[in-house]
This record gives C-alpha cells, sequence and structure tokens, in this order.
C-alpha cells in the first residue's frame, strides 16, 4: 500500500517536474508567474493526438502499448508547443513586458491567454476524453507488492534522461549559461552582450517543448481532456516553489515531492481533497521558506 | 416593452449589482493596493455558503444548517470571509505579487474541492435549496419580491460605494496609495506597509464574501456550479474592462462585461445547435479571455481609467 | 594624442520620457586615457554612464564610438562594437561560478574564448585560483576584479566603470585603480564615475565634473585638482560628493 502511494507519486512527480521547470523559468527568467503555462501541458499532449491520428500509435513495441510513432508525435508536439508559446509571447507578452504596464499585469493577462487556449480546445476537440492507444497492458511487480505498467516505467526513464540532458545544456552550453545569467540579473547580462529576446526565446521553447511531454505522458496514463493541464496547475507551481524559481534540479525534486504528497495524502485523507495538497505544500513553503529549497534568497524587486 | 421583458431586466441588473460589489471589492484590492487576487471565486463562495448554512432551516442530511435570520447569516458570511481572507493574507501578502495570486488561486480551488465532497456541510454537487429569501413571505408574487431584492440591492452598492469612497479619502486610503505607487515610502513604512495591504485583501475580500451572500438569498439555492473558476476572470475583466483604480470604473465594468456574457450567451443559444452546447459554452468563455487580454493590451486604463494625479511611472527606474 | 575614442555629445537622457536626468551631457575618450567623471550625488553620472552603454533611453544628443553613431543602439550592438561597461551593484552573477561569469561575459565573442579565458586567469591569478567556485564567496576586492576581468573577456576599446571602488577597503581601491592604470597602458580607453573623487583623479589623464545633469567643469585631471573652484565645491575637505550649490564656469 504504501509502496504503491511511493511508486505513484513519483510517477505523478515526474510528470510534475516536467510541466515545473517551465514554470520555474518563468518566474525566474521571465519574472513572472505563468499560468498560461498549464495549457501548454494540455496543447502538447492534443498536439501529439493530431499526429497519433494521421499516423496512428504504432504498433506496440515489446511491452509498451505504443510504436514509435507515439514518440515521434512527442517530438513533433513539442516542437510545435515550444513554437506556440513563442507566438503567445510575440502577441501578448512581450508587448506587457515592453511597455510601462504593471508587471503583474502579466500575470493577468496569462490567465486571459489560459482561458482562451484552454477553450480553444473545447472549440475543437469537444469535452469528451481521448486516448493515444486502447492497448491493454499488464503491470509488472517491480517490487514486492508496488506494480507498474511498463509505460509507466518508460515515462520515468525518459523523463530522467530528458532532465539529466536539460542539467548539463544548462550548466555547460552558451545559451543554457546565459539562461542562468539572465535569471539573476537581467540587466548585467544585458551588459555581457547577452540578447535578452533570444534568451526569453529560448526560455519558451524549453519550456514548451517540455510541457508538451509532461502533456503526452498525462495523456498515455491514460486519457486526454480540455482540463488535464489546468487540473495540473496548482502542482506545478507548488513543485517550481518548493524547489525554489529558476532552478532545474529543484523544480524536479519539487515535482517529485509534490507528487509524493499527492499520492501519500491519499492514505490519511480523503481522494476527493487528493489535488489540494499541492496547495498545502505551497502554503507551507511560502510560509516558512519562500525562496524554495534549492532557491537564493529573493533580491530587491 | 413586455412583462418579461422588464422581469428579465430586474433580474439581470440585481445580478449585475451584485456582481458589481465583488468588483468594488477586487478594486480596492487590486485597483487601490495592487493585490492580486485569483481566488475571487473562493471567497465569494465562502460567503455563499457560510450564509445558506447559517439560514436555511435544519434537514436531516445536513449537519450544521441553523435557521437563523438573513441578517445574521450576512454578518456571519462577512466574518467567515474576512477571517479566511485574513488567514491566506497573513501568509502570502509579504511575498512578490505573483506569488499571492497563486496562494489565493489555490483557496478557490481547495473551497471548490470542500463544496463538493464535504456533502454533509454543503450538499455536494448538488448543492442544497430552501435558502431563505429575506422577507419573501410580504410579497405576492416573484416579480414584486425581485423588485424589491432589487431596491435593497441598489442600497447596498450605494452604501459600499460610499463606504469605499470615503475610506479611500480618508489617511488610511492615502497610505494605502502611497504604499502601492511609492516601494520607498512601502519600505520606508516596513510592518505597517504590510498591515496596510493586509487590511485591504480582507475588507476587499469580505465584499466578496457579503456578494456571495446576497447572491443565494436572491436565487434561493446554492450549487458549487455557481462558483468555478471562470467567475474569477469574469470579475477581473470587469475591473479591467472598466478601469482598475475607480469605483465608477468597477460598476461600469460589471454592467458592460455581464452585458456581454450573458448575450453572447443567448446569441449562441440562439445559432449554435443544441448538439454543439459544449462549443457554445467554450466561444462564450473565450470572449471573456480575450476581452481581458485585449483590454490589458490596448486599453490599460479601461474605460473611464484611474481616478488620480500620481503618474504611474514615478517609482520607476 | 590619439583622437577620442568615444564622443558623446549633448546627451539627454532619462527613465521617463519627459524627465531627464541627463540634459545634455559631453565627454569624451581616447584610447589609453583615463577620463573620470565626477559630481554630487544625484548629478546623472551614473544615468549618463548607462545611457551611453544602451541601458538608459537617449532621447536627444549622439554618441560617436570610432567612426560610427551608436546612439540609441541596443547593449548587444555596443558589446559588439567594443565597450564595455561594469555597473556599480550587482556586477557579477553570484549564483554562477568565477569561471561560469567569465564565460557569460565572453558571450559574444565566440571561439576566442579559450584564449581570452586564459588571458583573464593570467592577469588575475587569485580569480584562476577560485574558479570553480560560486562568485558569492568572493571579497568586495575581488569582486570588483572579476566584474573587470568579465568586462575585458570581450577584448574592449573602451571599458566604462561606474563607482569601482565603491565600498572598498583604501588598501583594496589603490589595487583597483592600479589595475586601471594597467589597462590603459594597453591602449584600452577608461571611462569611470567615481565618488572617491581625489584618488580617482590623481590616477586620470582628465576629468569632468557634473552636476543637476549637466556639464560644470572639465579639464586635465591636474588642473582640476588644483582648481580651488573645483575643490570648494566637488572635492570637499571632509568627503568628496558634497553638493556645491554656486554655478562655476563651463566649458
Amino acid at each position: 500500500m504504501l509502496g504503491q502511494a511511493i511508486a505513484d507519486g513519483i510517477l505523478t512527480g515526474a510528470i510534475i517536474a516536467l510541466g515545473a521547470i517551465g514554470v520555474s523559468f518563468g518566474l525566474q527568467i521571465l519574472r513572472f508567474a505563468n499560468f498560461a503555462h498549464s495549457e501548454l501541458v494540455t496543447w502538447g499532449a492534443y498536439l501529439a493526438l493530431v499526429f497519433v491520428t494521421f499516423a496512428g500509435p504504432g504498433t506496440p513495441t515489446g511491452p509498451l502499448s505504443f510504436g514509435w510513432q507515439l514518440i515521434a508525435a512527442m517530438v513533433f508536439a513539442g516542437v510545435l508547443t515550444g513554437v506556440l508559446a513563442w507566438v503567445v509571447d510575440i502577441l501578448v507578452f512581450r508587448r506587457l513586458r515592453n511597455s510601462d504596464a504593471h508587471p503583474l499585469s502579466m500575470v493577468f493577462a496569462a490567465f486571459g491567454v489560459a482561458l482562451v487556449m484552454r477553450h480553444v480546445v473545447v472549440l475543437i476537440w469537444g469535452h469528451g476524453s481521448y486516448f493515444y492507444t486502447r492497448e491493454l497492458q499488464i503491470a509488472l511487480e517491480v517490487l514486492p507488492g508496488i506494480r507498474m505498467l511498463p509505460d509507466q516505467i518508460f515515462i520515468l526513464g525518459l523523463t530522467f534522461v530528458v532532465v539529466a540532458a536539460m542539467h548539463l545544456y544548462l550548466t555547460y552550453s552558451r545559451t543554457g549559461m546565459a539562461m542562468r545569467a539572465m535569471a539573476e540579473s537581467p540587466s548585467l547580462a544585458r551588459v555581457c552582450g547577452v540578447q535578452v529576446e533570444s534568451v526569453v526565446r529560448w526560455t519558451w521553447f524549453i519550456s514548451g517543448g517540455l510541457a508538451a511531454m509532461a502533456g503526452v505522458f498525462l495523456g498515455l496514463t491514460p486519457q486526454l481532456h480540455p482540463e488535464m493541464g489546468f487540473n495540473l496547475l496548482l502542482a506545478l507551481f507548488a513543485a517550481a516553489i518548493l524547489g525554489g524559481a529558476g532552478s532545474l534540479i529543484g523544480a524536479v525534486v519539487g515535482g517529485l515531492l509534490v507528487g509524493l504528497a499527492e499520492n501519500l495524502s491519499v492514505l490519511f485523507i480523503s481522494p476527493g481533497y487528493k489535488t489540494a495538497m499541492p496547495f498545502l505544500v505551497l502554503l507551507l513553503v511560502l510560509f516558512f521558506r519562500p525562496q524554495g529549497l534549492f532557491g537564493e534568497k529573493e533580491g530587491s524587486r | 416593452m413586455s412583462m418579461g421583458l422588464v422581469s428579465y431586466g430586474v433580474f439581470f441588473l440585481s445580478v449585475v449589482l451584485i456582481l458589481g460589489i465583488v468588483a468594488l471589492g477586487l478594486n480596492l484590492q487590486w485597483g487601490y493596493t495592487g493585490l492580486f487576487n485569483a481566488g475571487i471565486a473562493g471567497f465569494y463562495a465562502i460567503g455563499a455558503y457560510t450564509h445558506s448554512i447559517i439560514t436555511t432551516p435544519p434537514r436531516a442530511d445536513l449537519i450544521a444548517n441553523m435557521g437563523l435570520p438573513w441578517v445574521v447569516g450576512i454578518a456571519g458570511a462577512m466574518a467567515v470571509t474576512a477571517l479566511a481572507a485574513w488567514i491566506i493574507g497573513l501568509a502570502t501578502i509579504r511575498l512578490r505579487g505573483d506569488y499571492l495570486a497563486i496562494s489565493t488561486f489555490g483557496i478557490a480551488v481547495t473551497i471548490q474541492l470542500v463544496t463538493l465532497n464535504f456533502e454533509a456541510l454543503t450538499g455536494g454537487s448538488q448543492g442544497f435549496t430552501g435558502i431563505p429569501r429575506p422577507l419573501y413571505g410580504m410579497f405576492g408574487s416573484p416579480f414584486a419580491f425581485n423588485l424589491f431584492y432589487f431596491a435593497l440591492l441598489l442600497a447596498v452598492v450605494a452604501l459600499v460605494y460610499w463606504g469605499l469612497e470615503r475610506i479611500l479619502r480618508s489617511p488610511w486610503g492615502r497610505v494605502l496609495k502611497a504604499v502601492r505607487e511609492d516601494e520607498t515610502a512601502a519600505i520606508a513604512l516596513g510592518k505597517s506597509a504590510i498591515s496596510f495591504r493586509l487590511q485591504s485583501f480582507v475588507i476587499g475580500s469580505t465584499l466578496m464574501g457579503l456578494a456571495g451572500a446576497l447572491y443565494v438569498s436572491f436565487i434561493g439555492f446554492v450549487s458549487p456550479f455557481d462558483f468555478l473558476p471562470i467567475v474569477t476572470f469574469q470579475i477581473w475583466a470587469m475591473v479591467i474592462v472598466g478601469g482598475s483604480g475607480n469605483n465608477k470604473g468597477a460598476l461600469l465594468g460589471a454592467l458592460t462585461v455581464w452585458l456581454i456574457w450573458a448575450s453572447s450567451g443567448v446569441a449562441i443559444t440562439k445559432l449554435v445547435p443544441p448538439a454543439h452546447a459544449a462549443q457554445g459554452g467554450a466561444i462564450q468563455v473565450i470572449l471573456i479571455g480575450l476581452m481581458l487580454v485585449l483590454a490589458l493590451l490596448f486599453r490599460p486604463r479601461g474605460l473611464i481609467g484611474e481616478e488620480t494625479m500620481v503618474s504611474r511611472h514615478a517609482d520607476e527606474r | 594624442m590619439s583622437p577620442p575614442l568615444l564622443v558623446a555629445r549633448d546627451i539627454v537622457a532619462g527613465y521617463v520620457p519627459g524627465l531627464p536626468i541627463v540634459k545634455g551631457v559631453s565627454a569624451d575618450v581616447a584610447r589609453g586615457e583615463i577620463v573620470t567623471i565626477i559630481g554630487p550625488n544625484g548629478a546623472g553620472k551614473s544615468t549618463f554612464l548607462k545611457a551611453l552603454a544602451g541601458l538608459v533611453p537617449v532621447t536627444s544628443g549622439e554618441v560617436r564610438l570610432g567612426d560610427a553613431v551608436v546612439t540609441g543602439k541596443d547593449t548587444h550592438r555596443l558589446i559588439a562594437a567594443g565597450l564595455a561597461f561594469v555597473p556599480q551593484t550587482g556586477n557579477v552573477f553570484t549564483t554562477l561560478t568565477i569561471h561560469e561569469n567569465l564565460t557569460v561575459g565572453g558571450h559574444t565573442i565566440g571561439p576566442a574564448l579559450r584564449r581570452r579565458l586564459d588571458a583573464a586567469y593570467e592577469m588575475f591569478p587569485a580569480l584562476a585560483a577560485k574558479r570553480g567556485q560560486k562568485a558569492r564567496v568572493l571579497s568586495g576586492g575581488q569582486r570588483q576584479m572579476l566584474a573587470i576581468a568579465r568586462a575585458l573577456m570581450t577584448e574592449p576599446s573602451v571599458i566604462m566603470l561606474d563607482e569601482p571602488t565603491a565600498g572598498l577597503a583604501p588598501r583594496v581601491v589603490g589595487e583597483v585603480f592600479a589595475d586601471l592604470r594597467r589597462l590603459a597602458q594597453t591602449d584600452v580607453a577608461v571611462l569611470m564615475v567615481e565618488q572617491n573623487a581625489k584618488a580617482a583623479l590623481r590616477i586620470s589623464d582628465r576629468g569632468y565634473v557634473l552636476a543637476d545633469g549637466e556639464n560644470r567643469f572639465s579639464g586635465a585631471a591636474s588642473d582640476l585638482l588644483a582648481d580651488p573652484a573645483v575643490a570648494e565645491a566637488f572635492l570637499g575637505s571632509r568627503r568628496a560628493g558634497v553638493a556645491g550649490s554656486e554655478a562655476g564656469r563651463t566649458h
């Protein structure tokens, strides 16, 4: 029971982590709480659905319920969602950033953008649920008393690989370093010759791509619906803030902790309240350690 | 003009007045204090449920109903909402602005979960009916009651408006403005700047609770589906379209946005076949989202604009 | 002396349109020269430098760098054109290592990065010893050293520094000034703003005195140091940076 809850928590946590990375970058590099980020998760899932609708989910490979087509769909969705995020920035956020509007009007706008994005999904696909594949899978007993579907194990593995790659990218690449520089001080980054708009663009691409990946994983376990991202919104913010805004490792650790909190809570409280757990975590963090586990103390702002 | 239309008009304007109170509450928080409340639907729901539970007569399937007088319900609704706002504000108001947004958003989600899941208290997803309407027995017809209630709402809105204008022009209101406009003033005031913000946040939320109570004792039943997150976004649209930092603007915004919302609803039911009702509803919500974004981009000062001479630029560096 | 490399003419600049902080300031600096701008608090010295670096909008006037007019150009273009700027505060990335600070400093230089890193470590051996550590562990003087090393990564022809010795211990002030002198020896043009007016003018070739966003005095550093009007109003015997009320002659 406990072991299974932990395993489920880690899986949920991995998906939350992928989404939380973008939220965390948004808070620190783009300097606003992007409440539309959850809709990138949803859009990523549905864009992959478009690909799967045409190409099919592929013949199940080994124990997995899908074939290479779904991986291709994920890449397709990742790229398009990254571009979508950037286009929204050009249409809305960049204009506000460059105007003398109140900084929080970005957050208002993000909510507006989220409303539009979410309901355009309803407009196109309706309220119903979709599946990438209807293949049935048999859970494997990975440890005594702990069962996981092969797809879930695949998700964990791929998440680990992608997060590790992102970490290397941020640590060693020129753009990654510029992103971290801008996270600390946009004005000093400018003085170093960093082009702010280019870093912003990369941040959106990466955030959008990872959000799409989270969306595909959510859709795989097991279905897509228009509120799939929105329902994750608090968890994403709780994870990003718990980890410390701007920290990749923080977002991942935060995601895992929030996922665990959600799934372990079921042992103590009614499952109906499970989705309130991220909020509880969030309140505790804001109260006791607003800079998060891996964050720097908030400077002047 | 047909009777039906007049009757609908009275109903429509009553809803505008109730939402107008919420918008005035938000305007105090956002327009005058710069506080970002993303949990309006939550505070509105707290007021509504508190009032319903206090005033509805006891029933076998609900544990807490009290059957107390209307006035007690109103006072209780405001008190409980104030308490909730105080607790959440205490934890988060000293943090950067968008963290308050996230926390208040979380409050709304949590309240929604409670209303859906704590059936013995809230009636769950069905909600419950039988919420007494004030002095309902004195009126011969629903229409007469609606007229009376409309007048009552007008009086409440006038009172709230007058009260807000008064406190905003008082020294308290001037400090509030200084705190919002000028980071240095806020820092110089230190702890007391936080307490001013907290007071404004609590007062604004209390108004939202009041509006929730007025709403349920108008329609006579309470259900979680009247307090979905969309309410929050509608109220924002009202304040931003009307012009934040201006109480007349908030009320004008309430009328404008609700007119667009209601008429787009009517148009969609007429034009969209019932099989595509979901899409029709989506269009209605997209309109609210677009209104919000477009107002921010192209008319950031709203229809009326802010009632102040102080430049927002003063503190920017 | 060679012709001036960086020339600013009648610069008007400020954060908010209609409220200029810099109200028509002119200054120039040539290769191998150290030029110091002094003046009371609020004179617009910092804003002037930031305007030249493209960080504050210039509403009128002209900035020339070499043969090119660069007024209003984006900061990253100015950096590419040979300008470097060391802000007064927050001039290192405390969350990045020293090595990463220098690498970000060389963001625009491409394959030359390796060579420039080696050069930076050669010039500042103290930094080489700590290259893997976060910049937040550095002392005030070392931070300033890192900030200057970072700015030099692009091999600039002009370096502008905003109060490079603010908050430093007197001995360290001497070290920083010595570094700047060495830099000028390598034909770099150095333009700085200083509160530490006397000490700064002693190592400078020329100086400008700003007040209220306008030029007040200018001339050879030694002349400014000797000028009683300047000394009384701007090099005050109590401490540097006390505002003088009487207007002097302008140049």
